[in-house]
């Protein structure tokens, strides 16, 4: 048996230690909440945008888009992931990679303000029908949407509308016996793509001139402030990706496996 | 000790020898898995309770893996189609399912397959002639794909009672059922008219038969993937009578 050590702290330097541990507390506090703001959001090992076998890279996300009727769309600086049969938009801004919104809706277009998408049997602008329904279209200002539609809603051919937002009025812009693919206005140039329902040959339409294009136009798109038309896997290109540069009438194919739609 | 047991080993023997050499082979094994001294001729002792302990334990386990096996696999078992192919062996499958009477009785397609008013009850993936779909198969598309929207499952009485998506009628007639090509669960309406015909693709249960003459209204099928599907849809389709040949319209013109 020995004796029980009695504690040797007296009044005053019981004090001075508990003042010490609140110290040596308040200084870990401090410095953990400092080191805490100071560590760097993690970087984004992707800082691209590729299409690669059906797969779309967006950043660190990956979407399969091997699946109808999944699809992409860009009005720059927006990149749409759209999955109809979830009813959701995905929404990519390019220049700050990041994920912007995601919206309810299978969108057909979004300028950063607006939504064109399809609710049952019109397109609506926001809230607002158009009165028509369209397959394809773009958003050109607060008071103008261009609308691919059809000529006859029983039949296949297409044409490209514009529609005043506020009076609704349509006005066409092209009436084809063909198949409109893509819409998209890079550099206030009006950008169609067409496939021939006969010969299933396919055109560019640029402004007013057409140029033939050696695949399927997917995809017409900005990039370097330049248009690009990427040809996603199709049963006319014997499913098969590529993309191509516009320069004026000059159509010049991309050699590089992936399909760049940011980089 | 070891002469001291052997008479009685002896009469053992004789008295009961297909139990004699049993209780040798447990010994034996439990002095092989149990390194302890008597450890064998214990348990061969006292092998009747401790083989109705081993069966009770044996029997609890087998019970509390169903148990949790069936905690666990309910989700999967209910989401999936296996069920309704299970209850789709006996007999009739739509005896529990009544019948939409709002549809009427009608031999022109007014109403959109899941019911309810106008397009209330539907979202559609896909559009009449999508030019994605003839892009990506080279093939239109002479239909419109349907699923059902946030409003059909919050106010749908039907699916409220069945927990199903349960496609109806749209027409009167007769029915033409059949798997098509891609394996798709598909059923034919043509009105007795012979001017109109609805058909419906990738249901996961048929719930009529070939011949069976059907109201508007009459629950025909449970959505599905069956076939050519990428998702549970209904694919809706309306042809028209149109010289010899039955010509495919857009549905959304008749939804009303």
């Amino acid at each position: 048996m020995t004796d029980i050590e009695l504690n040797p702290l007296n009044l005053k330097t019981r004090k001075l230690l508990q003042l010490g541990v609140a110290l040596i507390l308040l200084l870990f506090l401090i410095g953990y909440f400092v080191l805490i703001k100071k560590t760097p959001e993690p970087k984004l090992k992707n800082t691209t945008v590729y299409l690669e076998n059906a797969k779309l890279y967006v950043f660190d996300d990956t979407y399969s888009l091997s699946q109808y009727p999944d699809k992409i769309l860009m009005h720059y600086p927006y990149l749409l992931v759209i999955k109809p049969s979830q009813q959701i938009s995905y929404i990519y801004n390019l220049p700050t990679k990041n994920k912007e919104k995601e919206i309810k809706q299978s969108l057909l277009d979004y300028d950063g303000n607006n939504t064109l998408y399809n609710s049952g049997k019109s397109t609506q602008f926001n809230q607002d029908s158009l009165g028509v329904l369209c397959d394809l279209g773009f958003i050109k200002s607060t008071s103008e949407v261009l609308c691919v539609t059809k000529v006859d809603p029983n039949f296949s051919e297409n044409k490209l509308i514009s529609i005043d937002i506020k009076t609704k009025k349509q006005k066409e812009v092209y009436t084809s016996k063909n198949l409109i693919t893509a819409v998209s206005i890079v550099n206030n140039i009006t950008y169609l793509g067409v496939n021939d329902l006969y010969t299933h040959k396919n055109y560019l339409l640029i402004g007013k001139s057409q140029v033939e294009f050696p695949d399927v136009a997917s995809l017409i798109y900005e990039m370097d402030s330049k248009p690009f038309v990427a040809s996603l896997k199709s049963a006319f290109n014997n499913n098969t990706e590529s993309y191509y540069l516009i320069e004026g009438s000059v159509i010049l194919k991309q050699k590089v496996q992936r399909v760049y739609l940011d980089w | 000790m070891k002469v001291a047991k052997l008479p009685l080993q002896l009469n053992r023997i004789k008295d009961d020898p297909f139990g004699f050499f049993i209780d040798k082979i447990i010994a034996f094994i439990v002095n092989l898995l149990i390194p302890l001294p008597l450890a064998g001729d214990l348990v061969a002792q006292f092998k009747k309770p401790i083989a109705t302990l081993l069966v009770t334990l044996l029997i609890f386990f087998l019970f509390m893996l169903t148990v949790i096996g069936t905690i666990f696999m309910s989700p999967v078992i209910l989401g999936s189609s296996i069920l309704t192919n299970i209850t789709s062996v006996f007999g009739s499958n739509n005896s529990n399912i009544p019948s939409d009477s709002s549809f009427g009785d009608t031999q022109v397609p007014r109403k959109n397959p899941f019911g309810g008013s106008g397009m209330s009850y539907t979202t559609i993936t896909s559009y009449f002639l999508d030019p994605g779909y003839y892009l990506q198969y080279g093939k239109e598309h002479p239909a419109i794909d349907l699923v059902p929207s946030s409003a059909y499952y919050e106010n749908s009485l039907t699916y409220k009672e069945t927990h199903k998506v349960v496609i109806f009628a749209t027409i009167s007639g007769s029915v033409n059922h059949y798997i098509d090509t891609y394996g798709g669960e598909t059923v034919e309406i043509t009105n007795t008219n012979n001017t109109f015909r609805v058909k419906y693709i990738h249901f996961s249960l048929a719930l009529v038969e070939n011949g069976n003459m059907v109201r508007s209204g009459t629950p025909v099928g449970i959505m599905g993937d069956t076939g050519f599907s990428t998702g549970d849809h209904v694919h809706y389709e309306i042809r028209i009578k149109d010289g010899n040949t039955w010509r495919a319209v857009n549905p959304l013109g008749y939804i009303q």
